[in-house]
C-alpha cells in the first residue's frame, strides 16, 4: 500500500524528473500534423483528497509539464479530441468529440469467480495469468481480425492492464463501431445473475475457434492445477450449473462427490459429456461446444464494454503512478505478456532512489541519455520509443502516399 | 432506388413536404411496432397508408423527398432521430426481403450506378470509403445473383436459396456493417468483413444507415425556419418530454414501505444492496436515478446509500469503498446527478430500453433487466423471495414465451395491480386490464429513449384536421358521425384510422396531432397518473414510471375512486 502522504513528496519529483512529458505529448499529439490536435485533448487531473479538475487541455508539452509540476496530480486521465479546445467549451455553442484511442480496460475484480488465490484487488503471479491470456487473445483479435497495428499496452498499477489502440482508423471509428469491436470481442455475456455465460453455437467462428485454442492452452495449468477452481463442492456445484442436460449433470453431481481435485472433476466431465454427446443422449438445449463453452467462461478476457464504447470515457494515462499502490503504470509488450511480472513494476520511491544513487555516481548524466533511462523505468521508456517509432513510420508511409512529387 | 445517396433538387410547397413528412412519420412509427414481414404488409389495409402511399414506394420522388427532409428533421431531436433510424432499417429490411430476383438486381445496378456517380470528385474519407463500398457490395452483389440465376437455368432462384447461399461475395471495411461484426455474422481479417451472398440484405441495410450517419454528419446543423413548425408537430407526436419530469414527493420512510411495488430490476438491485451493502458503479447509477426520478430529495437518497455503506462489504460484494473514505465522492456524484454540479443538468433515469441492453455487459454487474439477463433460477429466486408470488405466478412470468421483456413486466405489474384490488374477480370491472401489448405479445411501442409513449395518453385532445384534411383523407363522414353523436371531433378525427391501426396492431394509442392543439379542460393528467379510466393503465418506459404508476393505483384504490373498465370507451363511436 502506498502512503498517501508519501505520494505527495514524490509526485513533484516524479513530474519533473521521471514522467515523459515531452514524448507522452508526442504520441497524443501523432506527429502535429493536425492542427492543435493536442489542445483538443481533454485530459483530467485528480488531485490529492479526491479533487477531481475535468476539460484540461494543453498546446504543447511545456505547458502540460508546467502543469504537472504546479498541480502534482495522484491521477491522469486521457479523453477525446474534441472539436475545440476543451478549456473554451463554454465559449462554443457545440462542443463534441471527435476521435478517441479505441481502448480496452481488464480488471482483475471481474474474475473473482474464477480464482481462488486472490480477491477483490488483490494479486498474485498465480491469478496474473488470466491477465496473460487477455492480453494474448484480444492482442491477436484487434490484429488480425480488425487489422490494427498500434496497440499499446499498459499495466494499470494495481490489478488489470488497459489496451490503446492507437490507429488513425481506429481514433476515428464511431461509436456504434467502438461498440461492435467490443461485442465483436465479448464472449462472456450475463451479470452475477446468469450462470452460463458463454454461448458459442455449434459452428464455431474463427476468432472463437482461435479464443478457445489460447485459452485451452492455458485451461488446465491455471484453472485446474493452479486455482484448483473445481475442488469443493460450491465449486464443483457451480461448474454443474452450466450444464444444461439434466442427465449429465446428476450424473456428474453423484460422481464429483467421489473425486477430490479439479483435474478429476475435470475429466470425469469430459469422459461423460463425450460419451453422451456421442451417443445422442444430451437434451437439445446442450451445445455440442459445452466443453469449449466452460473452458472459455473459466478463461477468456472479461471486459468492461462501456469503456471501450464511449467516446467520452476518460482512462488512466500510461506513465502515471497509481495511488494506491504507488507503481507506474508501465507499457508492457502483449507478445511477451508471459514474462510480465506486476511484483516487479517500479513504484516511485524506488524510482526515485534509483535516480539519485544513479546522478550520485556521475557528475553530470550523458546528455543523450535521459533520467528515466537512468532507472528501472528504462525498459518500459525503450518499448513506448519502439511504439512511438511505429507510429512515425506510418505517417511517412501515409505522407509518401499523398506526396505528388513521389516518383 | 430504396437506397438514397444524394437529396432532391427541385421546388415543392412547404404544404405538400409537411404532408409527406407527417405521412411517411406516421408510417415509420407505426413500422417500429412491426415485427414480422405479415404485419409489415398489413400497412397496406391501412386506409391512410393506402391513400397516401405516394410517399412510401421506393422510387417514387415523394418517397425521396419525405426520407431526406425527416433526416434533417431527425438531426434536431435525438429521440426522432433514433425512432427515424430504426424505423427506416426496418423499411430497408422488409422492402428488400419484398424484392423480386429482377427487382433486386435493378436496384442494385441503380444504387451501383448512382454510388459510382458521386464518388468519382470526392477525396478519400468517410463518404468515399463508403460510396466505394457500396459500388463494390451491390456490384459484386449483383454479379453473384446473375450467376445464382444462370444456375438454375433462367429460372429465378428461390428466396431461401440465397437466404443460405454462403457463397462469398465481397470485402468491405468493417465499421460499416458494425452490427454484422457485432453479432458475429462475418468473418473478418485485416480490417474487412467478408460478405457472404446471404449477407446482401443484411449488408444493404447497414450500407444505408452508413449512408444516413455520414449524411447526418455532413448537414447543416440549422434547420430552415419554414420547417420548424413541421418539427415540433412530429416532436410532440412522438411524444417527447424535455426530461422525465417531477414526481411526487416521496420521504424514505414511505420509498421503504412501498417496496413491493418496485420494478424487478430496481428489486433486484435493492436486494442485492440489502444483502452486500454495496453495489458495482453502473447499478448504483441506476438504482440512484432511479430514486432521484421517483421523488426522493437529495438529502433522503443520501441517507439511502449512507446507511448501506457504512455497514462492512458482504461477502462476494466486488465494491470495496466505505462510505468514511468516499462519502465525498458519493455526495459530489449524487449532487451531479441533481443537477446541483457539473453541467448543472439533472441526470435522467434509465429506460426499460437501456437496462434491457446493458444486460451481459459486465461479469460483476447484477443489474439490468431481470427479464433478460437473469437466467430462469435467479428469476425465479427474486419473484419468489423478494416479490412473494405464488409459484403459478412466478411460472407465468418466467416461462420462455417469446414475449419482449416489457411485456412480461407488464404483466408482472398487473399482477401487482390485482393483488392491491384483492385479486377482485368479482370486481371486473375495477381490475386493470394491460392490453397495450400487441396479439402476438410484443411491445406496442418504439423503444426511443426520452420518450413518453404515456404522454399519448395525456396529450389534450385536438382538433387536428389540417393536416389530415392536406392528405386528402375523407373526413365528412366522420366528423359527421361525431356531430352526430355529440362527441368532440378531436377525439373522432382519425377513429376510422385508429380503429383500423388499432385492429391491426392491437395498439391503443390515439391519434392525435400536434399542430395548433388547443388543450381541452380536463384532458391532461398529472405525469405518472395511472390512467385507469376509459384507457388501459399507462404503458411505461422506465422503471420510475412502473413505480410511480402503481403508487398512483395505491393511492385510487385507498381513496375508494372507481376505475371504469375498458369497455366504456366505445360508447363514443355509436
Amino acid at each position: 500500500m502506498c502512503d498517501e502522504n508519501i505520494l505527495t513528496d514524490l509526485l513533484p519529483v516524479y513530474y519533473s524528473r521521471l514522467f515523459p512529458s515531452d514524448k507522452f505529448c508526442k504520441w497524443l499529439s501523432y506527429g502535429g500534423d493536425v492542427p492543435n490536435y493536442l489542445d483538443r485533448r481533454e485530459m483530467s487531473f485528480t488531485l490529492a483528497d479526491d479533487v477531481y479538475i475535468r476539460y484540461q487541455s494543453f498546446k504543447d508539452a511545456e505547458e502540460f509539464q508546467q502543469e504537472l509540476k504546479k498541480k502534482c496530480p495522484h491521477k491522469i486521465d486521457i479523453g477525446a479530441v474534441y472539436n475545440h479546445k476543451p478549456k473554451e467549451r463554454n465559449s462554443v455553442a457545440v462542443f463534441q468529440p471527435q476521435e478517441k484511442e479505441l481502448v480496452f480496460d481488464i480488471d482483475m475484480t471481474d474474475y473473482d469467480d474464477v480464482r481462488t488465490c486472490c480477491s477483490g484487488a488483490d494479486i498474485c503471479h498465480k491469478c496474473w495469468k488470466f491477465m496473460t491470456i487477455a492480453i494474448k487473445c484480444i492482442d491477436d483479435t484487434l490484429r488480425k481480425d480488425f487489422g490494427f497495428h498500434h496497440l499499446l499496452w499498459v499495466y494499470s498499477g494495481r490489478r488489470g492492464v488497459h489496451c490503446w489502440v492507437c490507429d488513425a482508423a481506429a481514433r476515428r471509428l464511431s461509436q456504434q463501431a467502438r461498440g461492435a469491436v467490443a461485442e465483436y470481442l465479448q464472449l462472456i455475456k450475463g451479470g452475477q445473475n446468469q450462470a452460463k455465460k458463454v454461448s458459442i453455437g455449434a459452428q464455431m467462428h474463427p476468432m472463437v475457434e482461435r479464443s478457445v485454442k489460447t485459452c485451452r492452452q492455458y485451461f488446465r495449468t491455471v484453472c485446474l492445477d493452479e486455482q484448483d477452481i473445481f475442488a469443493s463442492t460450491e465449486q464443483h456445484t457451480t461448474l454443474l450449473k452450466l450444464i444444461p442436460d439434466d442427465a449429465t449433470r446428476k450424473e456428474l453431481a453423484t460422481s464429483f462427490l467421489k473425486l477430490k481435485t479439479s483435474k478429476d472433476k475435470w475429466e470425469e466431465l469430459e469422459g461423460v459429456f463425450t460419451r453422451n454427446l456421442h451417443s445422442g443422449k444430451l437434451s437439445r438445449s446442450t451445445s455440442p461446444r459445452l466443453l469449449e463453452e466452460i473452458i472459455l467462461q473459466y478463461t477468456y478476457p472479461r471486459l468492461d464494454i462501456e469503456v471501450t464504447k464511449g467516446l467520452n470515457h476518460l482512462l488512466k494515462a500510461p506513465f502515471c503512478v497509481h495511488p494506491k499502490t504507488g507503481r507506474v503504470c508501465v507499457p508492457m509488450e502483449a507478445r511477451a505478456a508471459d514474462k510480465f511480472d506486476p511484483m516487479a513494476v517500479p513504484t516511485v520511491s524506488q524510482l526515485e532512489s534509483e535516480l539519485n544513487e544513479a546522478l550520485k555516481n556521475q557528475e553530470a548524466p550523458p546528455a543523450d541519455v535521459s533520467q528515466p533511462m537512468l532507472t528501472s523505468l528504462k525498459p518500459a521508456m525503450q518499448l513506448f520509443n519502439k511504439f512511438l517509432a511505429g507510429l512515425d513510420r506510418e505517417r511517412s508511409t501515409v505522407n509518401k502516399k499523398d506526396d505528388p512529387m513521389e516518383w | 432506388m430504396v437506397i438514397y445517396l444524394a437529396p432532391p433538387t427541385g421546388s415543392v410547397s412547404l404544404t405538400t413536404i409537411e404532408r409527406l413528412c407527417m405521412v411517411r412519420f406516421e408510417y415509420l412509427k407505426y413500422l417500429t411496432n412491426v415485427n414480422s414481414l405479415e404485419e409489415f404488409l398489413e400497412a397496406t389495409s391501412i386506409n391512410f397508408f393506402v391513400q397516401n402511399s405516394d410517399c412510401l414506394m421506393e422510387h417514387n420522388p415523394s418517397d425521396k423527398l419525405s426520407f431526406f427532409t425527416l433526416r434533417l428533421l431527425s438531426l434536431q431531436s435525438p429521440p426522432l432521430r433514433t425512432m427515424v433510424e430504426a424505423a427506416e432499417r426496418r423499411l430497408l429490411h422488409y422492402r428488400l426481403r419484398l424484392m423480386s430476383l429482377a427487382e433486386l438486381r435493378y436496384t442494385l445496378c441503380r444504387t451501383s450506378a448512382r454510388a459510382d456517380r458521386l464518388r468519382g470528385p470526392l477525396p478519400p474519407g468517410d463518404t468515399r470509403s463508403l460510396l466505394d463500398s457500396l459500388v463494390s457490395v451491390t456490384a459484386a452483389a449483383d454479379r453473384h445473383l446473375a450467376e445464382h440465376g444462370e444456375e438454375t437455368e433462367g429460372m429465378a432462384p428461390s428466396r431461401s436459396q440465397l437466404e443460405t447461399c454462403e457463397e462469398p461475395v465481397v470485402r468491405v471495411p468493417f465499421a460499416l456493417v458494425a452490427p454484422l461484426v457485432a453479432s458475429r455474422s462475418v468473418t473478418l481479417s485485416d480490417g474487412y468483413a467478408l460478405l457472404l451472398c446471404r449477407h446482401t440484405p443484411a449488408a444493404l441495410s447497414c450500407l444505408q444507415e452508413a449512408a444516413l450517419r455520414v449524411g447526418q454528419r455532413q448537414a447543416r446543423p440549422a434547420v430552415d425556419g419554414r420547417l420548424l413548425p413541421l418539427l415540433s408537430r412530429l416532436t410532440s407526436r412522438l411524444g417527447v418530454v424535455e426530461g422525465s419530469g417531477p414526481a411526487a414527493p416521496l420521504s424514505l420512510s414511505a420509498l421503504e414501505a412501498a417496496t413491493p411495488l418496485l420494478p424487478p430490476c430496481m428489486l433486484a438491485l435493492r436486494a442485492e444492496l440489502r444483502h452486500r451493502h454495496r453495489l458495482p458503479h453502473q447499478d448504483r447509477v441506476a438504482l440512484s436515478v432511479f430514486l432521484k426520478d421517483v421523488g426522493l430529495s437529495l438529502e433522503d437518497n443520501v441517507r439511502f446509500w449512507e446507511r448501506e455503506y457504512c455497514q462492512p462489504a458482504g461477502h462476494g460484494a466486488t465494491c470495496s469503498h466505505s462510505w468514511s473514505r468516499c462519502q465525498k465522492r458519493y455526495l459530489y456524484s449524487l449532487r451531479h446527478m441533481y443537477g446541483l454540479e457539473g453541467r448543472r443538468v439533472a441526470f435522467e433515469s434509465h429506460s426499460c430500453r437501456r437496462l434491457q441492453e446493458r444486460c451481459g455487459q459486465s461479469v460483476s454487474s447484477c443489474g439490468g433487466c431481470p427479464f433478460v439477463g437473469f437466467d430462469a433460477p435467479s428469476l425465479t429466486s427474486l419473484l419468489t423471495s423478494e416479490a412473494g408470488l405464488e409459484p403459478a405466478e412466478v411460472a407465468a412470468l418466467t416461462t420462455e414465451t417469446g414475449e419482449e421483456p416489457t411485456v412480461r413486466c407488464r404483466r408482472y405489474r398487473s399482477l401487482l395491480m390485482r393483488r392491491m384490488c384483492g385479486r377482485g374477480g368479482a370486481q371486473g370491472e375495477r381490475m386493470p386490464r394491460d392490453d397495450s401489448v400487441r396479439r402476438d405479445g410484443a411491445s406496442a411501442f418504439p423503444q426511443t429513449d426520452n420518450v413518453r409513449q404515456d404522454e399519448a395518453s395525456e396529450l389534450p385532445q385536438v382538433d387536428g384536421v389540417r393536416p389530415y384534411e392536406a392528405s386528402g383523407l375523407p373526413l365528412e363522414d366522420s366528423v359527421k358521425r361525431a356531430e352526430a353523436s355529440g362527441a368532440e371531433v378531436g377525439n373522432l378525427i382519425a377513429s376510422s384510422d385508429r380503429g383500423d391501426i388499432c385492429a391491426k396492431t392491437g395498439l391503443r394509442e390515439r391519434i392525435v396531432d400536434g399542430a395548433g392543439c388547443d388543450s381541452v379542460p380536463g384532458s391532461s393528467r398529472p405525469p405518472g397518473t395511472a390512467t385507469l379510466g376509459n384507457e388501459e393503465p399507462t404503458p411505461f418506459r422506465k422503471p420510475s414510471e412502473f413505480f410511480c404508476s402503481l403508487l398512483s393505483f395505491r393511492e385510487n384504490q385507498s381513496t375508494g375512486v372507481v376505475i371504469a373498465g375498458p369497455k366504456a370507451e366505445n360508447h363514443h363511436l355509436k
